[in-house]
């Protein structure tokens, strides 16, 4: 068994390295930028206490997006709002004028994107945010999800032909 | 025989990455066999590049990471010492609880900062485990309500700028020189898993000793390797630091290798490797990327790269990079290097993000000479340029292509199966190039033991 110093160690280490995408996805899940410290926090907080089951040879990344999956659940739970913000910030802030002209197209894109993302049920959302923040394989979010894993992937592919329709007018 | 074609969810999953092991190979592998799964399989990785971007653009901000992380540091420190005691349940207090005792917490605060007035420390404390590099000499300074401080060393994934002339000492060894004024960051690269330094504004020096150091400019990461030495000048906007984000992207940065040699991975899909020697020198912009060589001229051969299954392109990627190999063969005996596990993680990070389809910029390396032969079903066709000489086999609709910088480095690459249509076509050399010709008596021959009419 791990001694405590050896788990704050740990799991310091892994803060560092790991806090930024773990912060975006409680980010995107909750919507707020102080319930994902809560969320950053409790979920580091749950790896302290569980340290002891995870097993090194697993990938670190995977363990810590589990939980904090967990956590954002049970957030969203306890306080009967699961919501994408509104209030993220505005891309262009701070560097408008920095953005060039070209970049222009890209950014109408986006804002597509953005829009047509909002419109996809939240299974769906929760599907990008595991894969893009986590890194998380059909297979790791079909375990998350308790879906089956081809569940996952015809989820996914439905809720991304709507905005397929949309980029390709 | 029809082909059985992936289900359309199956490319959608590939082309977002979910797929591991077999199943990602086999469908890559059909990806190489079919035009029509390969179209629409590219065109979900555009809109997958796009869905991305939308997603963790927007929910990625550097001061409130940063606050999370100091926050679930500081509670990690208090859990070793009170881990035995039963833990609160963060998320069951209402949310006024909370408030409650923030409120508290400053009153308390707010009293001893009067009670006790602190002396304003010189430099901002940095923690042993955020500590992303030590300084040498000068001074560094990052963000502190608003405010650039100096601060006892550079944070780990902060941005910090010299306050003067600042030499930092390099986590994994190696040092670098920032001019005054100059934004940069040390973090994680996730990439490779190695500690990058990003230059923002700028303009710098970086020293590779025993091992290689990552410097990312613009849109290009840069594998100095041991022994190397890389100038960077970098024109972006870092005079505001709220406006600092982890997204931010200079105008315009370039890089010029002073001494050995170095690899460009440029993150863009659309550009691939670019071995960087002595004096040569690379230029981003967002809109483009340039290699030049130590006479400003483009550097000849650059690859271009984007995620594709082609499994013939990613080996030539594989070849050039094995190229470079060769080419720092001489740096090992100098020096211990960890040459050969960097080269490893980087073919493995190269496989990790799927094959590449790789382009040849012919930029500056003009066509010297082609052919072309139609014998029955299949189709041969050499050519050379200035700088490679190139051959290609066409036979059901699919098509293996070689290129490389000699003839006999050309037929080590065409599989032995092949060898039978290599030897229609002959190279002779011509001063320093070479011309591709065909070799009438060996066709003549194979048209015969093949039953094929003689090609006109």
């Amino acid at each position: 068994m791990a001694q405590d110093a050896d788990k704050k160690a740990s799991l310091s280490k892994l803060a560092v390295l790991h806090h930024g995408p773990l912060f975006g996805y409680c980010r995107r899940r909750l919507g707020t930028e102080a319930e994902a410290e809560d969320a950053l926090q409790e979920t580091f907080m749950r790896a302290f206490k569980y340290f002891d089951s995870y097993d090194p040879a697993r990938d670190a990344r995977k363990w810590l997006f589990g939980i904090a999956h967990n956590v954002c659940v049970e957030i969203a739970r306890a306080r009967k709002k699961l919501t994408i913000s509104d209030d993220l910030p505005d891309p262009s802030d701070g560097g408008a004028t920095a953005v060039a002209l070209e970049r222009l197209a890209h950014e109408e894109s986006l804002e597509t994107v953005r829009r047509e993302l909002e419109e996809l049920p939240d299974r769906s959302r929760r599907i990008l945010e595991l894969r893009f923040f986590g890194q998380l394989s059909s297979k790791e979010i079909a375990d998350l999800e308790g879906m089956k894993e081809t569940a996952v992937r015809v989820a996914l592919h439905r809720a991304l032909e709507g905005l397929r329709a949309k980029l390709a007018r | 025989m029809t082909m059985q074609h992936p289900e359309p969810h199956d490319l959608t999953a590939l082309a977002y990455d979910l797929l591991e092991g077999p199943e990602r190979e086999q469908l890559l592998t059909h990806l190489s066999r079919c035009d029509t799964c390969r179209a629409t399989y590219d065109s979900f990785r555009e809109e997958q590049a796009l869905v991305r971007d939308a997603i963790v653009r927007d929910a990625r901000s550097g001061p409130a990471e940063a606050r999370a992380l100091e926050r679930t540091l500081v509670m990690l420190g208090a859990q070793s010492e009170t881990a035995a005691k039963p833990q609160a349940k963060l998320i069951a207090l209402p949310a006024w609880v909370w408030a409650a005792q923030a409120a508290a917490i400053v009153v308390v605060a707010l009293t001893l900062f009067f009670v006790f007035k602190p002396v304003e420390p010189e430099f901002l404390p940095v923690a042993e485990n955020r500590r992303g590099a030590d300084v040498r000499s000068g001074t560094a300074l990052v963000v502190d309500n608003g405010v650039w401080k100096p601060a006892e060393a550079v944070p780990y994934d902060t941005w910090t700028k010299a306050g003067n002339e600042l030499t930092i000492e390099l986590p994994d060894g190696g040092q670098a020189t920032l001019a005054a004024d100059s934004v940069f960051s040390i973090a994680l690269d996730a990439t490779v898993n190695a500690p990058v330094l990003t230059v923002l504004a700028g303009r710098g020096e970086v020293h590779a000793d025993a091992k290689q150091v990552l410097v990312r400019t613009g849109d290009a990461r840069i594998h100095t390797l041991p022994g190397g030495r890389l100038l960077i000048t970098v024109e972006g906007d870092a005079g505001d630091a709220a406006a600092l984000r982890s997204w931010s992207m200079p105008r315009d940065a370039q890089t010029q290798v002073k001494q050995g040699d170095a690899l460009v991975v440029p993150a863009s899909r659309r550009y691939g490797s670019i071995a960087l020697r002595d004096g040569e020198s690379l230029r981003w912009t967002p809109q483009d990327i340039e290699a030049r060589d130590a006479d400003g001229k483009v550097v000849k051969l650059a690859l271009a790269a984007v995620p594709s299954a082609n499994e013939d392109d990613m080996r030539r990627l594989q070849v050039q990079l094995g190229e470079l190999k060769l080419r720092l063969d001489h740096l090992a005996e100098r020096h211990d290097l960890h040459r050969e596990k960097w080269f490893e993680e980087l073919f493995q990070s190269h496989n990790r993000g799927g094959a590449f389809q790789v382009k040849i910029n012919v930029e500056g390396a003009g066509l010297v000479s082609s052919i072309a032969l139609a014998l029955g079903e299949i189709g041969v066709a050499a050519w050379t340029t200035e700088l490679e000489v190139g051959f290609e086999i066409t036979r059901d609709h699919s098509r293996l292509r070689f290129t490389e910088t000699t003839p006999e480095g050309l037929r080590k690459m065409v599989p032995g199966a092949e060898h039978e249509l290599f030897e229609l076509v002959k190279f002779e050399r011509e001063g320093k190039q070479y011309k591709a010709l065909k070799d009438s008596t060996r066709i003549a021959e194979y048209c015969r033991k093949h039953n094929l009419p003689q090609p006109r």
